[in-house]
């Protein structure tokens, strides 16, 4: 035989092949052999008998159950495995997609962003492993037995399947989640949250058909080859690694906790990376493609169109859920009117108080930051003056032990009490004046406007730590004068807004701080412990104040939202503040009116309907402001946190209450010799009434009082609220001997 | 013949495409385990593929084993065929592995001899008649005795119609050496049928 083929031989094969209906008597005898040869294995006729009539059946059940001997997880596995090769757009698969990113998107609202990233990360890395199992496992068979060879993933081009559908399921999830997260972002939609999970189901699911179906065309056309695969491969990766940046940015996970930072490697340059290596791949596909173009133009032209048509129904579903997730209506209008004569009222009256008798007019050039700035200053010498005062007032918060610095130098300490102290009469005078109104000077306004924080409480801090010093130096009266100048400092800021409020709770938290080792190591006699009762009484805040504060509170930022609706903002804060902020100016003009007024009803409902909880003191919301968006403006930017606001309140009622009593129990014991067996046998004359544990979730008529126990020669004086595990962390608060006095005496000593 | 895989009968473009198309459809079928999806892929491809691994084998026992671990392949690794549309190729490819594995595995007992063929000794031998046979049977066992790479090639070409192309794409070889090998394994066809003459 020849192993070396003629040209004329290789044709005449050729020709045998390629021309029909050949006649033997055209050709010579070795093509007349070539055509019996045909003939004979074409003809069915001469083939032996050979499979039996039920070949299909009996091989069918034979190959099924041979199929099912193998190794369970190998049945499995391939089982699993037919799941992902169901046509996406089959009904079948429809379905399937359906569930698998119902449950992808319910995940994804359930559990934070990051774990949405490990979950595909999981996916991509799970998918693989599962893969690689299932070629391993599998029989030795007729083809190459080499482990690539049976894994086409382990291609870069068999990652078409994988890449693309973890990038899309990613970027719907991401969507999905976005919307079913817009409760976090606006009010009114907090309001209606109850579709949101559902429509983020939703989003989740049509985003996704809408990308496959979008970018079928382009695989299709990578799968046939009309540009490398391979860029199909990295254009997906470089999506996943932008959506990865986005996940990490948006949750504000630090990148040098993956320790990428160490490597010098920031998140910019990833992010960098990845839009370079999706250009480089798109470019190079451009630039590859065939020269007659048209399966290429033809693919971009459908996914274009592809992406326009998803596109629409998309905007249109966001549309309708815009047009239905916002406010419509104002409960309560009666109330709300009535809200808004009663703060304008109180508003022209505290206008009306005239400036020297209003104790702030004297502390305004220091306490406000608009008066300190020196570019718009009339009169730079003066503001140089009043930051000089602000400055050694401040620096009376070296003078309370919590920030006291051990290495300081003494003589330095002794020059920051001396400065200090030559600023007090200052401070004597303001809290001297009958009015102390905030309105009166400047409105209402938003919480960066109100008097300078810091300064307010380092000079209680100072106070704090004068009256503590004179109290080691035996000089009680000394002291007690000290700690009733603060008490009353730190109940003047006026409970005008929220935020006042809360810098009032705090100074007053710090003022109190001393009380009770005044009471069992000052050796006060009657008569001071009476001028501290009586000093207690009249610093308390009242439980009205809450209820006063929040309601001009919701008129100051309803105020505002209503120029924000009118697009008037009638300068001031308001425009700077608008200005100011960059998301917020953003947000300011694309959103329209509609929004707006949106948010502003949203706003006002969730509020009024908190009246009677403000009034009652009773089981405060439990809205925190971190599970407020930054981009809510209203809840985020506008007003403080509104819920802890409400607990210190009510704790700062609590506490009031239990220091006249832990007064009144010394006074009992100093008249009586010994403390008394019940709380009863304080009232009327040490005691105008029992104290109320306000702390307390009930409303105000079942709230208990403090709970009081005789303990030998001491007492126990307890509070006992759910309340203080968010606040303190601890099931009970103790007053008296064994409580808060212990712990400050232990900083102490 | 319409429900069946016809191969070297069907010429015509459409009865082709067809036949592809229920093809496609079944293995899409098989691909989901659709329950009674493998009966119907057997019994519509069973008699194409019976013939070519009769072609590579010669003998029909052998022929039926090839099949049944060819199937059972299918039903394994129908997961791993990305496009139903190519099916009928990577059918044929199983089938022809299968058979030279089972050729390899038995070589020793497999009795090629055409003498000792059962089902070729019980032909008639009379006459005109008898002289056709005889050059049927010569052709015929000239035939299994060639090398399996030359039977396999000329089975796919003539009993199962494949174009260059398709047969390119199930022997995993480059076009050219396709048509290369095709020729080959005729003259050695010719060749050894000639020496049987002389």
């Amino acid at each position: 035989m020849t192993d070396e083929m003629s040209p004329e031989f290789l044709a005449f094969s050729e020709m045998l092949d390629q021309e029909d209906g050949l006649k033997p008597e055209s050709l010579d005898s070795d093509g007349r052999l070539l055509l019996e040869l045909r003939q004979e294995l074409r003809d069915t006729a001469t083939l032996p008998a050979g499979l039996p009539s039920d070949f299909a059946r009996t091989t069918a059940t034979a190959v099924t159950a041979r199929f099912h001997a193998q190794s369970p997880l190998v049945s499995r596995l391939v089982r699993w495995e037919s799941l992902l090769r169901v046509p996406i757009f089959s009904p079948r698969g429809l379905g399937l997609s359906a569930i698998l990113i119902s449950l992808f998107g319910l995940a994804a609202r359930l559990l934070s962003l990051k774990m949405l990233a490990l979950g595909g990360a999981l996916l991509l890395v799970g998918t693989v492993v599962l893969k690689a199992l299932y070629a391993w496992r599998l029989p030795e068979s007729f083809e190459s037995s080499s482990f690539r060879s049976r894994m086409p993933e382990l291609r870069i081009p068999g990652l078409y399947y994988l890449l693309p559908l973890v990038a899309i399921a990613l970027t719907s999830g991401l969507v999905g989640r976005g919307v079913a997260g817009l409760d976090q972002v606006s009010l009114s939609f907090r309001a209606s949250s109850g579709i949101l999970p559902l429509a983020g189901l939703a989003t989740t699911v049509v985003t996704f058909l809408w990308l496959v179906n979008a970018f079928t065309p382009l695989w299709r056309a990578a799968e046939q080859r009309v540009f490398p695969a391979q860029l199909v491969v990295w254009g997906h990766g470089a999506w996943l690694g932008m959506l990865a940046w986005l996940y990490l940015e948006s949750n504000h996970v630090d990148m040098s906790s993956f320790g990428l930072r160490g490597f010098g490697i920031p998140e910019q340059t990833l992010l960098g990376i990845a839009m370079i290596t999706a250009l480089v791949a798109w470019v190079a596909a451009w630039r590859r493609r065939p020269p007659d173009k048209t399966p290429w133009l033809k693919a971009l032209r459908r996914s274009f169109v592809g992406f326009l048509v998803g596109v629409a129904p998309l905007f249109l579903a966001g549309a309708l859920l815009f047009r239905f997730g916002l406010t419509q209506e104002l409960r309560h209008e009666g109330f709300y009117r009535e809200m808004v004569r009663e703060v304008e009222d109180y508003a022209a009256r505290q206008r009306a108080i005239p400036a020297e008798q209003n104790g702030i007019t004297e502390l305004k050039p220091f306490f406000f930051r608009s008066e300190l700035d020196m570019d718009k200053a009339v009169d730079k010498n003066k503001v140089r003056q009043a930051a000089e005062v602000a400055k050694r007032l401040k620096m009376g918060s070296l003078l309370w032990r919590e920030n006291a610095d051990e290495s300081q130098k003494k003589e330095d300490k002794g020059r920051v009490r001396a400065d200090f102290l030559r600023e007090l009469p200052r401070i004597e005078s303001a809290i001297s004046k009958p009015y102390f109104s905030y309105v009166s000077h400047q409105n209402f306004s938003l919480q960066d406007e109100v008097p300078n924080f810091i300064l307010c409480r380092a000079i209680t801090q100072g106070l704090a730590g004068l009256s503590n010093e004179a109290l080691q130096a035996g000089d009680s009266e000394k002291a007690l004068d000290y700690l009733r100048m603060n008490l009353s400092w730190s109940s003047k800021i006026s409970n005008d807004s929220l935020i006042c409020l809360m810098i009032s709770v705090a100074q007053r938290s710090i003022a109190t701080l001393d009380v009770e080792r005044f009471v069992f190591e000052g050796d006060l006699s009657s008569n001071q412990l009476s001028r501290l009762a009586e000093a207690l009484r009249e610093t308390a805040p009242r439980r009205g104040d809450l209820k006063d504060t929040m309601l001009r509170e919701t008129y100051t930022v309803d105020k505002f939202l209503r120029q924000v609706v009118d697009r008037h903002l009638d300068g001031g804060s308001w425009t700077k503040f608008v200005e100011g902020d960059g998301d917020w100016s953003m947000l300011y003009h694309i959103l329209p009116s509609s929004y707006w007024e949106s948010e502003r009803l949203a706003y006002l409902n969730l509020q009024l309907d908190q009246s009677k909880t403000w009034e009652d003191l009773g089981n405060p919301n439990t809205l925190d402001i971190d599970e407020i968006l930054m981009m809510n403006v209203v809840a985020a930017q506008v007003t403080p946190n509104f819920s802890r606001a409400q607990v210190q309140f009510m704790r700062m009622l609590t506490r009031f209450a239990a220091l006249e009593t832990v007064v009144a129990l010394e006074r009992y014991r100093l008249d009586q010799g010994a403390y008394p067996p019940n709380l009863d046998a304080l009232v009327p004359k040490y005691l105008n009434e029992l104290p109320k544990d306000a702390i307390h979730p009930n409303r105000w008529e079942y709230k208990p009082n403090l709970s009081y126990r005789k303990t030998g020669a001491k007492y126990e004086l307890v509070s006992e609220s759910p309340l203080y595990r968010n606040i303190k962390l601890a099931p009970r608060q103790l007053f008296g001997p064994d409580g808060d006095y212990e712990e400050a005496k232990a900083k102490i000593h | 013949m319409s429900a069946t895989l016809t191969m070297g009968e069907m010429t015509g473009q459409e009865r082709t495409t067809a036949a592809s198309g229920e093809l496609e459809e079944l293995a899409r079928r098989l691909q989901l385990r659709d329950e009674g999806a493998l009966e119907a892929l057997i019994a519509r491809t069973e008699s194409a593929c019976y013939r070519l691994a009769y072609s590579i084998t010669s003998d029909s026992e052998l022929s039926r084993d090839a099949l049944q671990e060819a199937y059972f392949l299918v039903f394994q690794r129908i997961g791993q065929l990305r496009e139903p549309a190519a099916f009928k190729g990577w059918l044929f490819r199983i089938v022809s592995h299968c058979c030279h594995d089972i050729l390899r595995r038995r070589r020793r007992e497999v009795q090629t001899d055409f003498e000792e063929r059962e089902d070729l000794q019980a032909l008639p031998e009379e006459g005109d008649l008898a002289e056709e046979v005889t050059r049927a049977q010569k052709i015929r066992s000239t035939f299994a005795a060639l090398p399996e790479i030359d039977r396999t090639a000329l089975a796919l070409r003539e009993v199962c119609s494949m174009s260059y192309e398709e047969m390119s794409r199930v022997l995993d070889v480059p076009l050219g050496t396709v048509r290369s090998r095709l020729a080959k394994a005729r003259q050695r066809f010719i060749d050894a049928y000639k020496g049987v003459n002389r």
